[in-house]
């Protein structure tokens, strides 16, 4: 009994960690620059199918094998520096400000969505309609027995990166310089402006940063699941989740939603596989009846 | 002595580490205009957003003719007869002057009908209230592309379209030249007469106080320090310019 | 006046498959997805963009195969209805949660429930038929048996029917307060609350109608294409709501339906060469739409036939 409550825990973990990913970097662009990117999961998408191009291009030059650890890292930040800015400059940035705020909220909806179906295409234009396995990545680093039942060290490295990932962002966030322009800009893009912070540029970081990790997961995630086209539009619904059930901006939240859902869908396969895909949403929805703004989250009060 | 229509009693509001209103307590009684001054800050608005429900109270509790409606939402005080307007003019933008005032009327009493916009005799008093606030000319104009003066009207109006009893109103002559001043005022002033009306407003602009309100309630860091005819609490000389304004003054 | 010409279109439109027959079924999808396009348009007047009301249009489409399975009714009159009463119910339910978001809430809640129900209706193999579907037959209209050949006609005109009669209701609906609110809560909803008027409760009704509208839809395609498949409630089946609405001009009743039998036609004969990139094309129009046209074939519309002076 306790072996299989510390499998489903530790599945949970993993399956969260790849999530937590995704949704810090959603969590961050919204807090920052206040942007929700539908499109955000298509960056998953890209990263996994540029992870899968890596191994396949690794393989076929007889490369060494272990090539394929600083190849995820660097799709990651080639998808991050390399696509987020033009979408943030050129996309996004002119739905910031408008007479109405509904109305520049819309836009930015229908903004990210045309893009979210642009990069769909693209996806499919670049990678086809076959599915990429490139589960033998797993296998590199060897395997541990945890409770009896083994895991691959891939696995394990997943909720290490995770883990750095979210210490990072804390240490980042609260102790450097860089980070505290950070936290203005968030809090008053306005007033941030007013001392001399250049806003324009931490809107593009932030948006880069948020998109690479995005990818990050994608990548990392790719060698467990077979790359093909869907699973963009299959993490644009889930990382909303998991970001409504954080809470918009939340990004410690993120950690816990992941946590929470990650779990929520171990349980699932445990106890009705054929519901494990509904889980998070079913989770979701019990949050949100409860907390409408999700677990952390705080609803916006306009000044009259 | 009359029961008061508006009955604060001892409110307190904290935003965050600020205190916005401590111990706030003010009545305001049935057919009298009352004046709310006080400097920037003071917690005038925030009295205001209590009063109508925008802001819930920390402590203290808010009655309307005897009837507690502390923390009730905005929508339920509306109904109860309380209605407001705003220091920045919410109006529904896309939409015409006479459009707006449909809504209003139509919120007011008829709102669940399916007989067009302008029908059920909607079309009529919204026409009469934009004549009665000199409207009429900008009838058919969208209310993003009218002047600041008119756009503070077309607010009044609205309010005061919803028939309430009582008619809080935030700066309502704030922005507009002091010539337009006195003629929203004697405009608002008379609407409310006519509808026997009950009205607070929160004003920067002590003539307009003196010439207009029966009563005056000056409030400072959040508590009213203050209250009685505007002569008693401003002084002789801004008392002494007293405007033309009818009868019925809420006894102290 | 305004109303004249698109009576006047409509006649056309109708007249059309009587002339040219192979007219009939892709007329027939326009209408159906005009009325999703309809759907989506309404909550678009109050500022809530919809990513997912595949979900109505499904459950409409599959109310009608469960009630031809079940050997309810076999008359497409009554199928139609049921399929719209169905989703009409099934987004007073779902809206009584959803109205309470805006946004991208709303947005990604519409799109979550939406692939909520599409992973149920693929994985629920039993009950659905899974990525096979459900077959859909009916052969008698208000009473009537008709042939098969007749069927299609009599469906495209029932279809024009009930999609005058709709839209009449919509268009009525839209004038009186409570459609003409729904824009006043994008305006400022704090002061449509300061009327005394419950915005959830305004949008509620419109959901609940937007709901009636793509189950109507639903239920139509089914009938014509006389099969139910799980991706009728897939994102994509919504996106081609959500644009079919913003070509027409996001907010009008003719608009609409012009957007959507521009797409319906546009995807008739350009599918073939642009299968791959039919997202990315979505997508892009939709961007020149927003930046350059925002009102859409409406606007243009209006630009058109605008008096001069």
């Amino acid at each position: 009994m306790v072996t299989t409550a510390l499998t489903v825990l530790v599945n949970g973990l993993i399956d969260g960690a790849t999530l937590f990913l995704v949704a810090a970097g959603l969590n961050l662009i919204f807090g920052v620059a206040g942007v929700l990117n539908v499109a955000h999961g298509s960056f998953y998408a890209i990263g996994a199918f540029g992870a899968a191009t890596a191994w396949v291009l690794i393989s076929q030059a007889h490369a060494p094998p272990w090539l394929i650890f600083p190849a995820l890292g660097a799709v990651a930040a080639v998808v991050g520096a390399g696509m987020g800015p033009p979408v943030e400059r050129f996309l996004l940035r002119s739905t910031y400000l408008g007479r109405s705020r509904v109305r520049s909220e819309s836009l930015q909806l229908l903004t990210t969505y045309a893009l979210f179906l642009m990069l769909e295409d693209v996806q499919k234009l670049v990678w086809g309609v076959q599915p990429y396995y490139t589960g033998d990545i797993l296998l590199l680093l060897g395997r541990t027995r945890i409770g009896g039942v083994p895991y691959t060290n891939y696995q394990l490295l997943l909720l290490l990166v995770a883990a750095g990932v979210l210490l990072g962002l804390r240490v980042f966030l609260r102790r450097t310089t860089m980070g505290r322009f950070v936290v203005a800009v968030t809090e008053n893009a306005e007033m941030a402006r007013a001392l001399g912070i250049n806003v324009g540029w931490v809107w593009g970081a932030s948006f880069s940063l948020g998109t690479a990790l995005a990818a990050l997961g994608g990548a990392l995630s790719s060698p467990e699941i077979g790359v093909s086209i869907g699973i963009g539009a299959d993490m644009v619904v889930l990382s909303f989740a998991v970001a409504a059930v954080a809470g918009l901006g939340q990004i410690e939240g993120a950690a816990l939603a992941s946590l929470l859902i990650g779990v929520g869908r171990a349980i699932a396969v445990f106890v009705a596989p054929e519901l494990s895909t509904v889980a998070p949403y079913l989770l979701m929805l019990a949050v949100l009846l409860v907390r409408p703004y999700g677990l952390l989250g705080v609803p916006e009060q306009r000044r009259l | 002595m009359t029961a008061p229509l508006l009955d604060v009693r001892e409110v307190e509001v904290r935003f965050g580490g600020v205190e916005a209103l401590r111990k706030l307590s003010l009545e305001v009684y049935p057919g009298e205009l009352l004046a709310v001054v006080g400097e920037n800050g003071a917690g005038k608005s925030t009295l205001l957003n209590v009063c109508t429900g925008y802001v819930r109270p920390h402590r203290g509790r808010v009655f309307f003719e005897g009837r507690e409606v502390t923390g009730r939402p905005p929508r339920v005080i509306t109904r109860a007869g309380i209605a407001r307007t705003f220091q920045h003019p919410q109006l529904f933008a896309s939409y015409t002057v006479l459009d707006n005032l449909r809504l209003a009327v139509a919120a007011g009493r008829s709102f669940w009908r399916f007989d067009g916009l302008e029908g059920g005799g909607r079309d009529a008093e919204a026409r009469a209230l934009a004549d009665l606030f000199g409207l009429a000319a900008l009838g058919d104009q969208p209310v993003d592309q009218i002047s600041w003066g008119a756009r503070k009207l077309v607010d009044i109006a609205m309010g005061v379209a919803l028939g309430p009893k009582l008619l809080l109103m935030d700066e309502p002559t704030s922005g507009v030249s002091s010539r337009e001043k006195f003629s929203i005022m004697d405009t608002l002033v008379g609407a409310l007469r006519a509808r026997q009306t009950t009205g607070v407003f929160v004003e920067h602009d002590m003539e307009v106080v003196a010439r207009y309100a029966d009563r005056v309630a000056v409030v400072s860091e959040g508590s009213v320090v203050a209250q009685g005819t505007p002569r008693a609490v401003l002084g002789d000389a801004a008392g002494a310019e007293v405007g033309p304004r009818g009868a019925g003054h809420a006894s102290d | 006046m305004a109303s004249a010409s698109p009576l006047g279109t409509l006649a056309l439109f109708a007249a059309l498959p009587a002339l040219v027959p192979s007219l009939v079924d892709p007329f027939t999808m326009a209408l159906s997805l005009g009325s999703a396009a309809l759907a989506v348009s309404l909550l678009l007047r109050a500022g809530l963009i919809s990513f997912g009301h595949g979900l109505y249009y499904a459950a409409g489409a599959y109310a009608v195969a469960y009630a031809v399975r079940g050997h309810w009714t076999g008359d497409a009159a009554l199928l139609a209805l049921l399929g719209a009463g169905v989703a009409g119910a099934l987004a007073v339910l779902v809206g009584s949660f959803t109205v309470r978001y805006r946004g991208i809430f709303f947005a990604m809640l519409n799109l979550a429930f939406s692939m909520v129900a599409y992973t149920l209706l693929l994985k629920l193999y039993g009950l659905t038929g899974g990525s096979d579907g459900m077959a859909v037959t009916s052969s008698s209209l208000l009473g009537l048996p008709l042939s098969p050949a007749a069927f299609r006609f009599g469906l495209f005109y029932f279809s024009v029917g009930t999609v005058l009669l709709s839209g009449g209701v919509v268009a009525r609906y839209l004038r009186c307060p409570p459609g003409r609110a729904l824009e006043a809560i994008s305006s400022s909803e704090v002061r449509v609350e300061y009327l005394g008027v419950s915005a959830r409760l305004v949008l509620l009704v419109a959901y609940g109608l937007s709901g009636l509208l793509a189950g109507l839809g639903g239920a139509l395609a089914a009938l014509d294409v006389g099969h139910v498949a799980p991706d009728l409630s897939y994102w994509t089946t919504s996106s081609v709501f959500l644009f079919s609405a913003i070509l027409g001009g996001g907010g009008s009743v003719p608009g609409s339906f012009a957007g959507a039998l521009v797409y319906e036609l546009v995807s008739l004969y350009g599918a073939r060469y642009m299968a791959t990139l039919w997202n990315f094309m979505l997508g892009l129009v939709i961007l020149a739409i927003v930046r350059f046209a925002p009102r859409g074939l409406e606007g243009l519309y209006r630009q058109a036939w605008r008096r001069p002076g």
